[in-house]
């Protein structure tokens, strides 16, 4: 059983104005290839980062992360 | 940025080090490392040897940054200033290849203390320390480049 901490980013980018990883990695005060380790499940980020996120997007932050154990 | 930082280390890493082991080769052939003046000499060597691995790192990564920022924007990719910043996931990486580096060291310096029961010359055993040193730091930072070229 493998566990896995998914999340909305692109999705959430999305409707928010077509906003660049760049732009949010700018918000959030990490670097692009970090947003994009986390928008492919590569890299989980910490507690407070995953704040920040949820931050930028004016979300909960389980709208912005969900996690699932998988069979 | 950080990727090709790590390339220019490792490059840079193993040519000094090459070069290094070459002449030092030479010198033990020619009889020079024996002794305690052999001790003294492989002492002064290694010494000069950090330094010049130092500055040659410190030097090339300014360089190499300076270098390929400007052939970035020439080239229009994106090259923001926030590139250069440190976040989470780089001090993740940065500890990931730090324990690779200190197994590498580990085995190295038993290795080392090994050979030295076996009755190999001092300074060649010094050397192989110091030898397992930078082939800790070379494959730290393939263990990076290797997060790095993933993701994470």
């Amino acid at each position: 059983m493998s566990k896995k901490i998914s999340n909305t980013i692109k999705t959430l980018r999305f409707f928010a104005n077509e906003m660049t990883q760049q732009e949010l990695a700018e918000k959030a005060g990490v670097t692009r290839q970090t947003i994009a380790a986390i928008e492919k499940d590569k890299y989980s980020p910490s507690l407070e980062l995953a704040f920040k996120i949820a931050d930028v997007f004016n979300v909960p932050l389980n709208e912005v992360f969900s996690y699932k154990e998988d069979e | 940025m950080k990727e090709r930082n790590i390339y220019v280390t490792v490059s840079s890493t193993i040519l000094i080090f090459a070069g290094y082991l070459f002449k030092m080769n030479g010198y033990y052939q020619e009889g020079l490392l024996e002794g305690t003046e052999g001790l003294q000499f492989t002492g002064k060597s290694i010494l000069i040897l950090i330094g010049v691995m130092a500055g040659a790192n410190i030097v090339l990564n300014i360089l190499g940054t300076i270098g390929f920022t400007i052939k970035d924007s020439v080239q229009n990719k994106d090259c923001k200033p926030g590139q250069l910043i440190e976040d989470e996931r780089d001090k993740i990486i940065e500890l990931k290849g730090m324990q690779v580096s200190y197994a590498v060291f580990g085995a190295g310096l038993i290795l080392s203390l090994i050979a030295l029961t076996m009755g190999w010359a001092a300074p060649v055993v010094i050397i192989m320390i110091i030898g397992s040193l930078v082939l800790a730091e070379i494959i730290g930072n393939i263990k990076k480049l290797f997060h790095y070229r993933r993701g994470f």
